[in-house]
């Protein structure tokens, strides 16, 4: 133990004299209960490094494996998410972080790549999204060429990074059909400082948080700089939205069951209420939970990692009425309290647990209203052709800038000439058509949504039909389509506010399938048709033709003809003795097939 | 009744012309949707002549985009400019207009029909003479047979861009019918130029031009060395003809062929002049070669790349490409006595076998094929056409069947289509064979007049 620390220090000596400067490390959990028996649960981790440092391959906060990722692939910002399950604007309202810390279903990156040129660029991609496949144990390296756009007006560069600069490429990819589970979410404990044993992170269990109703973890890194100080900062964010009932299952007993009669509490004032019916009645009030219910484990004291001084982990956004209980009561200090969040912090190496009993306020709920709704689904029917249509909803008394941004892959191909928008003018509109098995297609448009309206636009595409080897082994289960992003424009131009997102669910296109178990027959048919046309074309080309007495007869016959003329003969003469018919047996044997043949 | 007979006797082509057109615009404007569905059919519209993906790629060249960039946009780019004059197809006025348009290229094809059949190319020519050239078909009727085939008019209503290509190869045949080198060449430059396989057809047309000129000699010859001569006297009777009186082979093919690759020069160079890049290259001209989009047609490779193993892909399209050049030069040298028989045969082994296969191409060589009428009582006496025409008709009403089956319904699966595709490719097949035969028959019985109607052997 000594020997271990004595070994230790001058690594950390030197860590703390090269980067105590500017090395910083923080975290927050922000829990806020929601409509509908939901608690929205927000994880964030904010590490950051001077640039000199990173530079120098020092990190402390920072994670070494990725730094060097990004090191080696010349990566100045990164952005990589992963998603889960839809957010419910009507019941919930606005999106966490504007919507900026959320991604598609799926999987889904973007980077500014320094390069000289676009295939430099390509290659430096290439080898980004290849190693952090290795590192989230995602399935990233299939985001190739069809699959990557370079979007213009979608995505601007959260740090100090000068998009107009030459040298710097936006490279954008999706993967809605990867399903993100515990081995993504392990990756990314891992580069925390206290790798999820300690601070708000331990509450982080793969069972709780795939269970959600929606879930995002989100990886993000850029440059910021501050005069001539720059630094490098790493914000890691998991936001995930419970259902607190189903969450707080007994972990023994996870198989949701009707509860026993005698529990359900009847609403006896329906009509249809009798001693064997029972019409369950609506919760009153704030559920209770508590924060081990809800994650299955109680915080494990606070990370030491960075300063501690001010810092706040815990932040719950409830009415001043509701009573929170901390168990123990002393392994927290309350940073602050207002009226609508109560603000904590957490003491090195005790556990703690929240819990919040059932409780009825008389404070009404407020009326949630979020900045847009913007909705895609696919028409038509067949696996031939379909259509799109997208409708965008301001319900503000404002008129909104939106951009929107679709990235099809190649196998859907959008008519444009047969794109129709109502409600709106295009602005701007930037499409780069798909190249089949080359590049998909790009759709941005940049809008402006009238005031309390509703936008709506629609196009008409063609489902392609692809080589056999194409289709995935559940062919008919059909084709994910990325979720198309939306962003909304800061209102006033002056301000370099980044605007809020919003992404769409992603589409289950059916393709029209050729028959998987047949490759054989197919070739063998097709070739015979085509071998049954040349041949009996070219067997009329080369030969010519003879009146049937004039044909030659072939030599076959010939010979037959003679047997049969000798047998005859042989018959006729009846001087064949019986013990001879050794070998004229064989000439009979063959007589009948000699008539036939003649005959023919 | 008697008026219009009388009528259709006097001016038996302008009553047909505009009868037909009439159809055409009745049909277009009885049923408004009839235009655009049929423009969806896979059996008429294909990844290569698609009036849809035409309009897409206006849409993007009037925005001064390339609409090469693409994976939709397959199809010549003068086509563009030509398009763009014309209304929007979305809009009534642009519907009517387009088929207009369709409706005059019909009227052209069908005219040059006319005059490739009057000019008697099919049953006389310099070296041969058919036996049966008096039974040949009245040009009105083929045209009839054109213009009033379903396919060519399922085809005009469909707005397939091919409909340019089988002008241009009619036109192409017409002037070599009239002997004219230079707009031959040019003719057929334009329509392999517009879709790339009519580029097979040059040997053919070539052998058609110089026939049609030696044919001329001749008779100028006749007429000059016989003044008095009566027109009984036959061409193919020329025992004598002076072999240094023809014009010569060499400088013949070699004008042919200059003009034809300058006329592909001078098109590819102006449609490079009106667009940004040389992709329209790849564009237009490799797609029928590699086969990027297996979209289903009634054809015989789409169902049999979508099968085929990745290894092996590269290799069966050029044993395809091989096939279908393995046509062109033995067809001309069996049938150098009969040249328009060689390129009739020649269009329809482009309709069978070409990769983005049409039901309008295959309708239109069926319709050449009544230019060869005179010799159809032997493949009816002596071949499999009854089976064939009956396999056509029934696949031409299964096969939409099959596909909405497979397509739509879902209670079908893509061999359902696949198998129809192959039905359909055979029948036409067995057409050509039969063709092939009956013109061998019939160069035979010139020689053999005692052989007619007897059981002949091939050796």
């Amino acid at each position: 133990m000594k020997l271990a620390t004595l070994l230790a220090l001058p690594a950390s000596l030197a860590a703390t004299v090269l980067a105590s400067a500017s090395d910083t490390y923080s975290e927050h959990l922000h829990l806020k209960p929601l409509p509908n028996g939901a608690l929205y649960a927000g994880f964030n981790f904010t590490a950051s490094t001077p640039l000199t440092a990173y530079e120098s391959q020092h990190f402390r906060f920072f994670p070494r494996s990725l730094g060097q990722i990004l090191q080696f692939t010349h990566t100045s910002e990164l952005h990589l998410r992963f998603a889960l399950g839809r957010w419910d604007e009507e019941s919930w309202g606005n999106r966490p972080r504007n919507g900026r810390r959320e991604g598609g279903t799926g999987v889904e990156l973007w980077a500014w790549l320094e390069a000289q040129d676009q295939k430099e660029a390509e290659e430096r991609w290439s080898g980004l999204v290849n190693s952090l496949s290795g590192l989230f144990c995602a399935s990233l390296n299939f985001i190739d060429q069809t699959k990557t756009i370079t979007p213009i007006l979608s995505f601007a560069p959260e740090g100090t990074l000068d998009p107009e600069q030459a040298n710097l490429h936006l490279m954008h990819g999706m993967l809605p059909h990867e399903v993100v589970c515990t081995e993504n979410l392990t990756p990314l404990l891992k580069l925390l400082p206290c790798k999820g044993k300690a601070g708000v992170s331990s509450l982080l269990d793969g069972h709780k948080v795939f269970d959600a109703s929606w879930q995002t973890m989100a990886i993000d890194v850029r440059p910021v700089c501050k005069g001539q100080e720059c630094e490098l900062e790493i914000d890691q964010t998991v936001d995930m939205v419970l259902d607190v009932e189903r969450s707080m299952r007994p972990r023994d007993n996870p198989i949701p069951r009707p509860p026993p009669v005698e529990d359900v509490i009847c609403d006896e004032a329906k009509g249809y209420n009798a001693h064997d019916t029972c019409y369950p009645k609506r919760r009153e009030g704030e559920m209770e939970w508590g924060l081990s219910r809800i994650f299955g484990r109680p915080v494990q004291g606070s990370c030491p990692a960075g300063s501690r001084e001010n810092a706040v982990d815990i932040v719950v956004e409830i009415p001043q009425e509701r009573i929170v209980d901390a168990v123990p009561e002393d392994a927290l200090d309350t940073v602050s309290t207002t009226d609508s969040q109560r603000s904590y912090r957490l003491k090195e190496g005790q556990e703690l647990d929240l819990r919040l009993p059932h409780q009825i306020l008389d404070q009404a709920q407020e009326h949630r209203q979020t900045l847009l709704h913007a909705h895609r689904q696919m028409t038509g029917y067949g696996q031939e052709r379909g259509g799109m249509h997208i409708v965008i909803t301001n319900p503000h008394p404002h008129s909104q800038r939106v951009v929107y941004l679709e990235s099809l892959p190649w196998f859907l191909r959008p008519y444009m000439h047969t794109l129709a928008i109502s409600g709106a003018t295009i602005e701007n509109m930037y499409y780069t058509p798909a190249i089949d098995r080359q590049k998909g297609t790009q759709l941005e448009i940049l809008l402006e949504v009238p005031a309390s309206s509703t936008v709506e636009m629609t196009y008409e595409f063609e489902k392609a039909i692809l080589r056999y080897t194409e289709y995935p082994p559940d062919a008919n289960r059909g084709f994910d389509i990325p979720p198309a992003i939306v962003r909304i424009l800061p209102s006033n131009a002056s301000s370099d506010d980044q605007g809020s997102y919003l992404r769409t669910t992603s589409l289950l296109l059916p393709l029209p399938t050729p028959d998987f178990s047949m490759p054989y027959n197919v070739i063998i048919l097709t070739s015979t048709v085509i071998a049954l046309g040349f041949g009996s074309i070219f067997n009329l080309l080369i030969r010519r033709f003879v009146l049937v007495e004039e044909a030659p007869k072939s030599p076959l016959a010939v010979m037959i003809q003679n047997l049969v003329k000798k047998v005859k003969g042989a018959k006729s003469d009846k001087k064949v003795e019986a013990a001879k018919d050794s070998s004229s047996a064989s000439i009979l044997k063959d007589t009948p097939n000699g008539e036939v043949r003649q005959r023919a | 009744m008697d008026a219009l007979t009388h009528v259709y006797h006097d001016h038996p082509k302008t009553v047909l012309f505009s009868t037909a057109a009439a159809l055409r615009i009745l049909l277009a404007v009885t049923f408004p949707g009839l235009p655009d569905l049929l423009t969806g059919r896979v059996e008429i519209s294909t990844p290569v002549n698609s009036f849809k993906r035409l309009q897409e790629g206006l849409f993007l060249y009037d925005r001064g985009l390339d609409p090469y960039d693409g994976g939709i946009f397959h199809q010549a780019p003068l086509l563009l400019p030509l398009f763009s004059l014309l209304p929007s197809p979305a809009t009534w006025a642009g519907r009517i207009a387009s088929i207009l348009l369709y409706t005059a290229l019909d009227v052209l094809s069908a005219d040059c029909l006319y005059d490739i059949a009057k000019s008697g190319a099919a049953a006389i020519s310099s070296l041969y003479r058919s036996p049966r050239a008096d039974r040949s078909w009245k040009p009105e009727s083929i045209i009839a047979v054109y213009l009033f085939n379903p396919f060519t008019l399922l085809a005009c209503l469909g707005r397939p861009t091919t409909s340019f290509t089988i002008f241009f190869v009619l036109l192409s045949i017409r002037h070599a019918c009239e002997a004219k080198i230079t707009t031959t060449a040019f003719a057929l430059a334009i329509a392999s130029y517009i879709s790339l396989h009519p580029a097979l057809l040059l040997p053919p047309i070539g052998l058609l031009c110089y026939d049609r000129l030696c044919h001329k000699e001749i008779g100028a010859n006749i007429q000059s060395g016989k003044p008095g001569a009566t027109s009984d006297s036959k061409p193919s009777t020329k025992v004598a003809v002076d072999q240094r009186s023809l014009p010569a082979g060499l400088p013949f093919a070699i004008l042919l062929a200059v003009t034809y690759f300058a006329g592909l020069a001078f098109l590819v160079g102006l449609s490079r002049f009106l667009l940004p890049s040389w992709n329209f290259i790849s564009s237009v001209y490799m797609t029928p070669l590699t086969l990027p989009d297996l979209t289903p047609n009634p054809g015989l490779w789409w169902y049999f790349f979508i099968e085929m193993f990745d290894a092996f892909r590269e290799f069966f399209l050029g044993v395809f490409w091989l096939h279908m050049l393995s046509y062109s030069v033995p067809f001309c040298l069996r049938f150098r006595k009969q040249p328009l028989v060689a390129v009739v045969l020649m269009m329809g082994v482009i309709a069978v076998f070409q990769p983005y296969a049409n039901v309008g191409d295959a309708g239109a060589w069926l319709s050449c094929l009544c230019l060869l009428g005179h010799i159809f009582e032997v493949c009816s006496t002596h071949r499999y056409t009854f089976p064939a025409l009956a396999a056509l008709l029934y696949t031409s009403l299964l096969g939409p069947a099959f596909h909405h089956l497979w397509i739509y319904a879902g209670s079908g699966n893509a061999n359902f289509f696949y198998a129809i595709t192959l039905v359909w490719s055979l029948a036409l097949l067995i057409l050509l064979t039969d063709m092939v035969y009956a013109a061998l028959r019939d160069e035979w019985e010139a020689e053999r007049p005692e052989g007619k109607g007897k059981e002949v052997r091939q050796i």
